[in-house]
């Protein structure tokens, strides 16, 4: 995913929620840090993981995904989406990333 | 679809006639495919014997709730390609197509994708209800995008929030 489409995702996503504070996990979460594009390598994947704030039972990622995730017609549209991820799965991310 | 029905209806057979085959009773066939009960292991190898089918059985990574989700989506989807299996296989090529030419770094996936979808509607469907992890991470880069429609979608995330709320309260 190229920096201005993970951009427009993270735009949508926070449109469809009113907010302009998500958290952004998985490998995607590197543009955070990096200005420009990335290599070629780092740009393969199709879609960006959000989590929303405060949503313990999926319902803000359901939302998200519903709207711009997999398989929908932003996916068709544009060729990339956003997944709604729900705080459970973004610990367990967060567990594995320690070794655990 | 019940997979119990789906199957017993893909061999032309009735209820009755699974029940005989698979040495159990009408009603409690009729309760598998209500998803009122849930056939034990070695009930579920009779029917599948019964159908001319065998039962595998397999250990796989528990699912994340994005999985499961992931997969009552491509359920849908699977129902929609055997409906309209021409339309459907038809703008999955040219998802394909265009998101292969958007993403030139994730070849490998797109030409698994592009293997997949010259094989039959049946075939194609079981690989989207395949639980396993490579099925799992194939479906993250779906072709069938814009298969169903918004309304479409929005049923089968509510019906999925209701089944994941059902589980929740079940634990």
């Amino acid at each position: 995913m190229k920096r201005t489409e993970f951009e427009h995702a993270i735009r949508a996503a926070g449109s469809i929620l009113g907010t302009t504070e998500l958290i952004v996990i998985g490998s995607q979460a590197i543009h955070a840090i990096m200005s420009a594009d990335l290599l070629d390598e780092a740009q393969r994947s199709i879609e960006v993981d959000i989590v929303a704030f405060d949503d313990p039972d999926g319902q803000k990622a359901d939302l998200i995904d519903g709207s711009i995730g997999e398989a929908s017609m932003f996916h068709a549209t544009f060729g990339y989406y956003a997944q709604g991820v729900s705080e459970s799965t973004a610990i367990l991310v967060r567990r594995i990333g320690r070794g655990g | 679809m019940n997979v119990v029905r789906q199957l017993r209806r893909q061999a032309g057979v009735s209820q009755k006639r699974l029940a005989e085959l698979a040495k159990t009773s009408q009603p409690t066939i009729a309760a598998y495919e209500a998803g009122r009960k849930a056939p034990s292991l070695r009930t579920l190898r009779r029917l599948a014997r019964a159908l001319g089918l065998e039962a595998w059985t397999f250990f796989v990574p528990p699912m994340t709730r994005e999985d499961r989700r992931s997969l009552a989506l491509h359920e849908a989807i699977a129902q929609r390609l055997l409906e309209e299996p021409r339309g459907v296989l038809a703008r999955a090529r040219r998802t394909l197509a265009l998101t292969r030419r958007r993403h030139p770094g994730a070849a490998a996936p797109f030409r698994e994708w592009d293997r997949i979808l010259r094989l039959s509607p049946a075939d194609i469907v079981e690989v989207l209800r395949d639980p396993r992890p490579r099925a799992r991470e194939l479906r993250q880069v779906t072709p069938f995008a814009g298969i169903l429609s918004a309304a479409e979608r929005a049923r089968v995330y509510r019906a999925f929030e209701t089944s994941e709320g059902r589980a929740h309260e079940a634990h």
